[in-house]
C-alpha cells in the first residue's frame, strides 16, 4: 500500500514536469516529420517510417528514462523531502520500489503515447495496423524499464550528472556486449576472451530486446526466444532494483 | 544603466544578422564545391554496424535517401557516380533485408553508372541475403536477358523466382518463352513496360520509356507506354 502511494506520487510529480512534455512533443513532431523525409526517398516508405518511428521512441524514451531515473534520489535530497519521508514509518526499500514503479508508470504513458502515434502513422500510410509494431514498441518499453533501473541504481549513490553518464555508458555497453564477445573470440587472447565472456554475461544484453529488424521486415519472431528475453529483462531489473535498495539502505543521510 | 540595457538587444541583432550573412556565404561556398565529393569517407559496414547500437536500419534508410539525392544531383550535372557502388554496398550491408537499394541501386549501377559487374554483384548479394524474395532473382534474370543476352542464366534466375511466393503472374510466361527460345523481343518489351509501370522514380521511368521506344522502332509499334501493354500480332 505504501509502495503504491509513493509510486502514484512519483508518477504525479513526473507528469507535472514540463521538460517531459517538451521531450514528448519533440518526439511526436519527429515522428510526424518522418513522413516529410520519405517523400524524398524512392520506394520503401513504409520501412523508413517504421524504422524512424521506432528509433524516435527508443531515443526519446532513453532520454526520458535517464532524465527521470537519475534524478530519483538527488531531487528528494535537494528538496529536502527525503528527510520527511525517511522519518516516517516506511522502509527504505519501500521508498525505492515505490519510486521505481512510479517512474515505470510515467515511462509507460510516454512510450504509449509515442507508440500510438507511430501505429496511427503506419495505419495512415499503409492502411493496415500491425501487431508486430506494437510488439516492437513493447520491447522498447521493456528495454527502457531496464535502463530506468540502471539509472536508479546509479542515482542511489551518485550525482545526477554522473548517474546519467554511467547509465548512457552502460546502455552503449549493453548493445555492444555481443559484438565485443565476437571480436574477442576472433582476435583476442585467452585472457581477453575470458574478460569478454564475463562482460557478456554481466552487462545487460540489450540487443536481445531489439525487435526493430524483425518488425520492419516482417520476419517471424520465435515465441520461445521472445518469452525468454522478457524473463531475462525481468530478472535483470529485479537484480538492479535490489542492488539499489541495498545501497540506499546503507546510505547515510545527514 | 540605460546604455547597457540597449547594448544587449543591439548585440543580439548584430549577432543574428552576422550569422545569417555567414550562413549565406557558406551556402554559396557549398554550391561551388566540386560535385562527387559528397562522401569523403564511407566507413566499413562491419566496423560501423556495432557502433550504431541497433539503429542500423535507420542508418541504412538515411543513407538510401542520400544515395537517391546523390544520383539525382549527378544525373542533372556531370552524370558521373564515383561513389555510388560503395554507398550501395554500405547501405545493403547495414540492412541486408532492405530491398530497394538492391533493386533500384542495381538499375542505377547498370544504366546510369554503367557498372554491370557491380550491379550483378549487388543483386546477387541481395538474392543471397533474401532467399525468400522473388524480386532479386527476377531482376538478375532481367539483367541477363536484356543486357548480357545470356538466356540460359536468365532462365535459371527466373525459374528460381517462379518458385518464390508473391512473384508476378507474367514470370511463368517468360520462363515458358525462354524454354521455347522464341519471342525474346516481346519479352523484352514486356519487361521494360513492367518496369515503366512500376517505377516510382522519374529517371527509371524515363529510361524504360526510352528502351520501349527503341524496341518499338526496331520491332514495330507492338507496344505502348500508356498502360495498354504489348499488343498481340
Amino acid at each position: 500500500m505504501r509502495v503504491a502511494v509513493i509510486a502514484l506520487n512519483t508518477f504525479k510529480e513526473a507528469v507535472r514536469d514540463r521538460i517531459l512534455y517538451a521531450i514528448l512533443v519533440f518526439a511526436l513532431v519527429m515522428l510526424a516529420g518522418s513522413t516529410i523525409l520519405v517523400t524524398i526517398s524512392v520506394d520503401g516508405e513504409e520501412k523508413i517510417i517504421k524504422d524512424l518511428g521506432l528509433a524516435c521512441i527508443s531515443i526519446f524514451g532513453l532520454l526520458i528514462a535517464t532524465f527521470l531515473g537519475t534524478g530519483l534520489v538527488s531531487k528528494e535530497i535537494e528538496k529536502r523531502t527525503l528527510y520527511t519521508i525517511i522519518s516516517k514509518p516506511i522502509h527504505r526499500y519501500q521508498f525505492i520500489l515505490g519510486k521505481y514503479l512510479g517512474l515505470v508508470m510515467t515511462l509507460l504513458v510516454n512510450v504509449g503515447v509515442m507508440g500510438l502515434g507511430l501505429i496511427g502513422l503506419a495505419y495512415i500510410w499503409e492502411g493496415t495496423s500491425s501487431v508486430r509494431l506494437l510488439l516492437a514498441v513493447l520491447f522498447i518499453f521493456l528495454e527502457l524499464v531496464l535502463v530506468t533501473a540502471i539509472a536508479m541504481l546509479f542515482s542511489a549513490f551518485s550525482s545526477p550528472a554522473l548517474s546519467a553518464l554511467f547509465t548512457l555508458c552502460l546502455f552503449v555497453a549493453g548493445h555492444l556486449s555481443a559484438d565485443l564477445r565476437l571480436f574477442a573470440a576472433q582476435f583476442g587472447g585467452a585472457a581477453t576472451k575470458l574478460l569478454a565472456e564475463v562482460l557478456f554475461f554481466l552487462l545487460p544484453n540489450l540487443s536481445r530486446l531489439n525487435l526493430k529488424d524483425q518488425t520492419v521486415h516482417g520476419i517471424a519472431i520465435d515465441g520461445g526466444t521472445m518469452a525468454l528475453s522478457v524473463v531475462y529483462a525481468i530478472f535483470y531489473v529485479a537484480a538492479l532494483v535490489l542492488a539499489a535498495m541495498a545501497i540506499f539502505q546503507r546510505r547515510d543521510f545527514k | 544603466m540605460r546604455k547597457s540595457g540597449l547594448a544587449i538587444p543591439m548585440l543580439l541583432v548584430v549577432s543574428l544578422l552576422g550569422s545569417i550573412v555567414l550562413a549565406a556565404s557558406l551556402d554559396r561556398r557549398g554550391a561551388r564545391a566540386t560535385t562527387g565529393e559528397e562522401w569523403l569517407f564511407l566507413p566499413d559496414a562491419a566496423q560501423l554496424k556495432p557502433l550504431l547500437l541497433g539503429f542500423h536500419g535507420v542508418a541504412a534508410d538515411l543513407l538510401w535517401i542520400q544515395i537517391v539525392q546523390y544520383v539525382g544531383t549527378h544525373w542533372q550535372t556531370d552524370r558521373k557516380f564515383p561513389q555510388l557502388s560503395k554507398a550501395l554496398e554500405l547501405a545493403t550491408s547495414l540492412d541486408p533485408r532492405f530491398l530497394e537499394p538492391y533493386r533500384l541501386g542495381g538499375v542505377y549501377l547498370l544504366y546510369l553508372s554503367r557498372q554491370p559487374e557491380a550491379a550483378v554483384s549487388l543483386l546477387e548479394k541481395g538474392a543471397a541475403a533474401n532467399p525468400g524474395r522473388w524480386e532479386l532473382p527476377h531482376d538478375l534474370g532481367r539483367y541477363y536477358y536484356l543486357e548480357a543476352r545470356d538466356y540460359a542464366r536468365a532462365l535459371r534466375w527466373w525459374e528460381h523466382a517462379v518458385t518464390l511466393p508473391g512473384r508476378p503472374d507474367y514470370l511463368p510466361r517468360f520462363v515458358a518463352r525462354l524454354y521455347a527460345k522464341t519471342g525474346h523481343e516481346e519479352t523484352a518489351l514486356e519487361l521494360w513496360l513492367n518496369l515503366y509501370r512500376t517505377a516510382q522514380n522519374d529517371h527509371v521511368r524515363a529510361l524504360a520509356r526510352e528502351e520501349i521506344e527503341r524496341l518499338k522502332a526496331v520491332n514495330g509499334p507492338r507496344v505502348t507506354v500508356d498502360g495498354q501493354g504489348p499488343r498481340r500480332p
